[in-house]
């Protein structure tokens, strides 16, 4: 259990999604989920790794850019809105975290949301003892045993 | 009109025919059906055509959850731009989230 926007999240995470699924012809994509702990800060890293065509090191900004297109030889001009990585960028830091994209030309692309868990609010952690339900902290202690949950390996040709 | 009118009736039909078509052709029903039918052809063809009916009816309802991020995402910038943006957290399972999104793409 985390506490976030969920929409939002989703949203982001389509947009992402539907890029590796876009540009991934063959091969695999695979979503994982990290737990990072830093001093008293945790915080859950989400990534998306695919082995589509990559980007080039120069395009690298203009794909966060709003309505910007990137073009590539080989595959001719692509269509698509223009806005899915800009507007993923702003949730991710209006959640107050981090999206990082790495990728190398031909190689894939890996694209990860570094999200910090917030604290609760005092008003749900006191509702939450009211109905004796376990807390959030102990339910991530629980999943942390599990620091590196590889969920989904998709191959396809 | 709201820009997610249409779409709620089309995911909502969606969601109709997908527990209609459930029911129709799962479990004993299924069964008299399959076992009317004289010839062996005549059962794979009907198996054949549940079975390509249920690959479209999760392509379109998919795709209808797809158009809705989607619509969500300009309106969502439009609000960033007029600085009327607002996040609304609550509480949920990270691991449904992701594999709900990444079931979405399932016949992509």
């Amino acid at each position: 259990m985390i506490h976030s926007d969920s929409n939002r999240l989703k949203q982001a995470l389509l947009n992402i999604l539907s890029n590796s699924f876009k540009f991934t012809f063959e091969g695999f994509i695979k979503i994982t989920l990290n737990l990072i702990e830093k001093e008293n800060n945790q915080s859950i890293c989400i990534s998306v790794e695919d082995s589509g065509v990559g980007i080039q090191d120069e395009d690298m900004v203009k794909a966060f850019e709003l309505f910007g297109m990137v073009s590539d030889k080989k595959l001719g001009n692509l269509k698509g809105s223009g806005i899915g990585l800009n507007v993923t960028q702003k949730y991710i830091q209006h959640l107050g975290g981090k999206i990082i994209l790495e990728s190398q030309y031909g190689n894939g692309t890996t694209v990860s949301i570094l999200l910090p868990l917030s604290k609760l609010p005092s008003e749900i952690e006191k509702r939450l003892d009211m109905f004796d339900f376990p807390s959030i902290e102990e339910e991530i202690a629980e999943n942390t045993d599990r620091s590196l949950v590889t969920l989904f390996k998709n191959t396809y040709s | 009109m709201n820009f997610r009118t249409p779409l709620n009736a089309i995911m909502n039909s969606y969601r109709f025919i997908e527990s209609t078509f459930n029911d129709m052709v799962g479990g004993e029903e299924n069964m008299q059906i399959a076992d009317s039918f004289k010839t062996p052809r005549s059962k794979k063809k009907f198996d054949h055509n549940c079975q390509s009916m249920k690959k479209f009816i999760t392509m379109g309802s998919n795709s209808s959850v797809l158009l809705l991020s989607l619509i969500d995402d300009i309106l969502d910038l439009s609000k960033i731009e007029r600085g009327t943006f607002t996040i609304n957290k609550s509480e949920f399972v990270l691991e449904e989230l992701v594999k709900e999104c990444y079931d979405l793409f399932y016949f992509q």
